[in-house]
């Protein structure tokens, strides 16, 4: 009930991800054509493209490549444990990262709501409010936090139904390998 | 504790939440939040903490990753590169392992439109391998030649290494990925003479093809793979001459990717959304950690340690080239066990500032440690290369044996690392032509 429930949000969060990818690329082609063709380029494109997509696609996915199991670690050593062990481990391992995630969740909320009382913004070829976006990282954080709350109470009181997805079917995107 | 201490405890803490298989990026964000915690105190820790995520990831510079991540993926998905195996076959096929130099020729040409070395070994390996084992080619040879030609994806530009070594050394990325191009070229000659040798030694293992191929199918597929080829020249004519940044070079790359493999009719929603799910688990997990690096920079250089080494270094008399045999020493060790990217983020913060009191060509020091992470994609016992051409060919091959395969293009590379070494030139010539 609770998984599916951030599953929800993850899947949302990634597919969010997913638009400011496709809207960076489309952003930063108009802005060339633009200035190769009329000779006036797309005012503000760097500053969009750096606060606000950026910004989107780097973090929003972060639930979600936690669920792909995608956060690259070191498996040397606990590739040798017992599948017993090992599931003990990750469900420490996942309390450890939630620690780190929620720290950033909860400094980059209260920086962000500071940000909008001052309502930060961009001055230079335009007047860009770039407040907005900051909100992202510590929900993106958050979200992350929570799920890996949820795994390692579910690893830790050995629950042992799937929760992982299955890796995708292709040779490369099992998460660990295709990202170098 | 002395800052210096504080800074050794934090590495060593560091290593051992590695092992225990902390994610990367946590390890080093924990540590070092830590670390600076007693270093300059707690409220400067938490400063650093909230602006440094943005400081790293609202960057200009760094949205060319994506950009050149999806160009990859959608050539990738979109199969737009299964024409260069054909091509690299038909224009190669006399010489004595034809099909192996095809594979590296065709992996030295999937290069130029992805910066991803495993993405390349996969492209590769999925067509090669089997039409190699069909010809009766040794299944190691056929398996390691496809893994080995993979690696040429991270040294001809595009090369996502490069590119964030360039962020984290603040080195141009222009100059660097020209500098990565004739490494890349020799490489992939150095493998091909590796084949040639074993073709000779080992006649059986490579037995010769004789398609009895007319210069008009050369011809032909040369002509069938032209979108392909086009949309090479139109990224790099643009990046090189200066019209366009790298991350326009990166988006107009995916764009034209993507609208020729419509027009092939090779790309579909469901690839579409597979190209676009791969960039953005990669871009994810490549930023957050370069987010921990970040701070592990700051703890450091703020600890004193970064100063201390390099003082040290330069205290023992060590001449830049002793200095460059280390640290080609402790990437060979690491890329035994660790991703390059992870690897690279996690050593740059100690190794950059060393090299720069050296004095070292940051540009020739990029393209070596291209090339040293690239060999730890080959060897045991974690060779990602090795393992994604084993997870592309199933049962067909055993992993020992691929490795068996690598070992004579490791020795190619071994000789490409010393020319690099002691031949700078190899790499500062083309950067070096254009200013």
């Amino acid at each position: 009930m609770i998984g599916r429930f951030i599953d929800r949000i993850t899947e949302s969060f990634s597919l969010l991800g997913g638009l400011a990818l496709v809207l960076a690329m489309v952003h930063v082609n108009l802005d060339v054509a633009l200035r190769y063709l009329i000779g006036a380029p797309l005012s503000g494109t760097i500053e969009i493209v750096s606060y606000y997509y950026m910004i989107a696609l780097v973090f929003l996915p972060l639930a979600a490549v936690e669920r792909r199991n995608g956060h690259i670690s070191v498996e040397l050593v606990s590739q040798k444990l017992s599948p017993r062990h090992q599931r003990i481990l990750i469900g420490l391992v996942s309390l450890v990262s939630a620690v780190y995630f929620g720290l950033l969740a909860w400094r980059l909320w209260l920086d962000a709501v500071e940000k909008a009382q001052v309502g930060e913004t961009y001055t230079g070829s335009l007047s860009l409010p770039i407040w907005p976006p900051r909100f992202l990282m510590p929900l993106a954080c958050g979200l992350l936090t929570a799920l890996l709350i949820y795994k390692s109470v579910r690893l830790l009181s050995g629950d042992t139904r799937p929760m992982e997805k299955p890796a995708s079917h292709d040779g490369i995107g099992t998460g660990e390998e295709g990202w170098s | 504790m002395s800052d210096l201490q504080i800074c050794i405890a934090g590495l060593f803490a560091l290593v051992g939440l590695l092992l225990l298989r902390v994610p990367v990026a946590v390890a080093l964000g924990l540590v070092s939040f830590a670390g600076l915690w007693e270093v300059v105190g707690i409220k400067s820790a938490f400063s650093m903490l909230t602006t440094i995520p943005h400081e790293v990831i609202a960057n200009w510079t760094l949205t060319s990753v994506p950009m050149f991540l999806l160009m990859g993926f959608i050539c990738y998905y979109a199969k737009l590169t299964e024409g260069l195996f054909e091509v690299a076959r038909l224009w190669l096929s006399r010489l004595p392992g034809g099909l192996a130099i095809a594979s590296i020729g065709a992996g030295a040409s999937f290069s130029a439109v992805t910066g991803s070395s495993i993405a390349c070994a996969a492209a590769i390996g999925r067509i090669a391998v089997p039409e190699m084992v069909r010809r009766g080619y040794d299944k190691s040879l056929a398996a390691g030649v496809c893994a080995a030609s993979g690696t040429i994806g991270s040294m001809i530009p595009p090369s996502i290494l490069l590119l964030i070594y360039g962020i984290f050394a603040e080195a141009p990325i222009g100059p660097l990925f020209l500098a990565g191009f004739l490494p890349g070229i020799l490489t992939a000659i150095n493998y091909a003479l590796a084949v040639l040798l074993v073709a000779r030694l080992r006649p059986g293992a490579a037995p010769p093809v004789e398609f009895g191929v007319t210069w008009r199918q050369r011809v032909a597929a040369l002509r069938h793979t032209s979108p392909t080829l086009l949309l090479v020249i139109g990224v790099f004519g643009g990046l090189f001459s200066g019209m366009f940044t790298p991350t326009e070079a990166g988006a107009v790359g995916a764009l034209m990717a993507l609208v020729i493999a419509l027009a092939m009719g090779t790309m579909n929603w469901d690839r579409f959304k597979l190209a676009v799910v791969e960039t953005l688990q990669s871009t994810t997990a490549i930023f957050i950690i370069a987010i921990g690096a970040n701070l592990l920079t700051r703890f450091l250089a703020l600890g004193g340690f970064t100063d201390w080494l390099a003082y040290t270094i330069a205290g023992d008399g060590l001449s830049p080239l002793m200095l460059v045999a280390i640290v080609c020493g402790v990437y060979l060790v690491l890329g035994m066990f660790l991703d390059p990217l992870g690897i690279m983020l996690l050593t740059l913060p100690i190794f950059l500032p060393l090299m720069e009191a050296a004095d070292v060509n940051l540009i020739w020091f990029g393209i070596l440690i291209a090339k040293l992470l690239e060999m730890g994609l080959l060897t045991p016992p974690v060779g990602l290369n090795v393992f994604v051409i084993k997870g592309i060919i199933g049962d067909m091959i055993r992993t020992e044996a691929i490795f068996r395969g690598i070992l004579w293009f490791l020795i190619a590379d071994c000789v490409t690392l010393l020319l690099l070494v002691f031949f700078p030139d190899i790499a500062l010539l083309l950067p070096n032509l254009i200013q």
